[in-house]
């Protein structure tokens, strides 16, 4: 298993959450946030699997 | 038979046409032999692969149910369904490789089949072939509904109509060439699904715009109809939030249509293509969807849309009723594509659990039971659905939270390890016995999906017990 891949998993998945735990940010900021964390989350994939690799 | 009517069906007619032409075409790819049938002998291209696993994954919900949870809670519902989308693509990048080379090398063609392997036990399988179709029948039955729904919005009366065309579709779909002709339909269904999402952003930017509205005056309108919408602090608490990510968050690793996915594609490229075409399609269609429904909301209160919805289900076909009736023709043809997409794979994966898990008999008597149990699972859909209790979409909620404590168990097997001793059992059982314990107490599913025992959501408790029993269940 992939300890960078682990790390970009729940890297991702904690930036979700904290604007849910510290308070919103402006009302345009969370849909841009969100969508931007998403974004950061294609990313990481496509770099990562620009290799073929076999684990 | 009035003409809005008359071009809802024809468009219809054209993609029952288009798909079940593929559908047969696909035979062409059809080897024979369950392996094949199931999941394509893992024999999928990568493109093929993105669009099935979408198509599965993406249901009805979005279009119908994400809309509505848009406009009604706001923007906390794409972080809601984003929350999920982090978390496949995540896990598809940390397992999928590792499943598909597992799976070809120990012939793997259910989920249960992988379970049953990972923890060397004996009633492993049928104890989750079982688990599947208790959790699974209610959720592809309230997609069946919608397709029923969606009939009697369009045209009143039409609902019964409605769900034996959508399930007359699914089998037919599904039993042409397996999983061949459900990619290959599936594909084509989601780029329906895409297409039409993208018209009716269209239409509904297109309606404030001629109000002189732009994307940051409908922003505002939105803060100003009610601070809620653009906000977590009065719909999305930290609990609430927690009780509807935390269940969808492993979706990936616990229902068995997904799963099975990750058996399919041909090789590293494929699995390659396989999750970066579903993370373009994911994040795109999921940030279609909640605009639609938060400018449909500000369309609504500035005056641009003559709509008035009171309940979730019914902003989208508030919508495609002052829409253009081609565009209406096209979104409603994409909401019965996206339920038959999803269940149609459901049907297919419960059959083959069927076969495979639960049947005896020679590869020969298992196919006919696999095809038996195609239309045996459809018309029980069809049944439970011709019902028309909304207490069945209700259940469908609870169908991620039952298979909830299947990830511990999967996930530990997946890393290499060995949830090996009897424990497993109480681990993939702590789910379901807890959903239905809390609806027992609290009377209604919904509630029992939200609640919050000690102050925890009942899908963080389920995660923690399951998780607990799974690690103890492992042997060194």
């Amino acid at each position: 298993m992939s300890m960078r891949r682990l790390a970009g998993l729940i890297l991702g998945l904690l930036a979700m959450y904290v604007p849910v735990f510290t308070g919103t940010p402006t009302a345009n900021g969370l849909f841009l946030y969100w969508t931007l964390v998403s974004l950061a989350m294609l990313a990481f994939a496509w770099i990562e699997t620009g290799e073929v690799r076999t684990e | 038979m009035n003409s809005q009517l008359v071009l809802a069906l024809s468009v219809l007619a054209l993609y029952i046409i288009l798909g079940t032409f593929l559908a047969v075409m696909s035979r062409r790819s059809l080897k024979g032999g369950l392996e094949d049938f199931f999941v394509a002998g893992g024999r999928l291209g990568g493109l093929l692969s993105a669009l099935t696993y979408a198509a599965t994954t993406y249901s009805g919900f979005m279009i119908v149910g994400l809309v509505g949870f848009a406009y009604f809670r706001g923007v906390g519902a794409l972080g809601f369904e984003l929350v999920y989308y982090v978390a496949t693509l995540g896990l598809l990048l940390l397992f999928a490789s590792r499943v598909n080379r597992e799976a070809k090398e120990r012939r793997w063609i259910t989920p249960s089949q992988m379970l049953g392997d990972a923890t060397r036990l004996r009633y492993i399988p049928a104890v989750t072939a079982i688990l599947y179709m208790v959790a699974l029948i209610p959720y592809a039955s309230s997609q069946v509904k919608s397709i029923g729904e969606a009939f009697a919005g369009l045209a009143g009366g039409y609902y019964i109509a409605g769900v034996i065309l959508g399930v007359a579709i699914m089998i037919v779909w599904s039993a042409i060439a397996g999983i061949w002709s459900v990619a290959v339909t599936d594909a084509l269904q989601g780029i329906w699904m895409l297409a039409s999402a993208t018209l009716l952003l269209g239409f509904v930017v297109n309606e404030l715009a001629s109000m002189g509205i732009g994307i940051g005056e409908a922003w505002d309108i939105l803060s100003n109809t009610d601070p809620g919408l653009t906000t977590l602090d009065k719909y999305w608490t930290p609990g609430v939030f927690l009780a509807f990510t935390l269940p969808w968050m492993f979706f990936a690793v616990t229902n068995p249509q997904v799963v099975q996915r990750l058996y399919m594609p041909r090789d590293e490229r494929s699995i390659r293509d396989m999750i970066r075409w579903f993370g373009v399609f994911g994040l795109y269609y999921t940030v279609l969807v909640v605009l639609i429904g938060l400018l449909a909301r500000a369309g609504a209160a500035s005056g641009a849309l003559d709509i008035s919805p009171e309940k979730i289900d019914q902003v989208t076909p508030q919508l495609l009723a002052v829409a253009h009736p081609l565009l209406a023709a096209l979104v409603f043809t994409s909401i019965v594509a996206a339920a038959a997409s999803t269940t149609d794979s459901i049907i297919l994966t419960l059959s083959s659990v069927l076969a495979v898990d639960l049947g005896r008999g020679d590869e020969e008597s298992r196919r006919k039971l696999a095809l038996a149990g195609i239309v045996l699972f459809g018309f029980a859909m069809a049944a439970v659905a011709g019902l028309r209790i909304s207490y069945i979409v209700k259940l469908s909620l609870l169908s991620s939270l039952m298979l909830l404590s299947l990830a511990p168990v999967t996930i530990l097997a997946w890393a290499g390890w060995s949830p090996t001793s009897k424990l497993a059992y109480a681990s993939i059982l702590a789910g379901p016995v807890m959903v239905g314990v809390e609806t027992w107490r609290l009377g209604s599913p919904l509630a029992a999906m939200l609640s919050q025992p000690l102050g925890v959501p009942l899908a963080l408790w389920i995660l923690i017990a399951s998780t607990v029993l799974a690690i103890a269940s492992v042997k060194k």
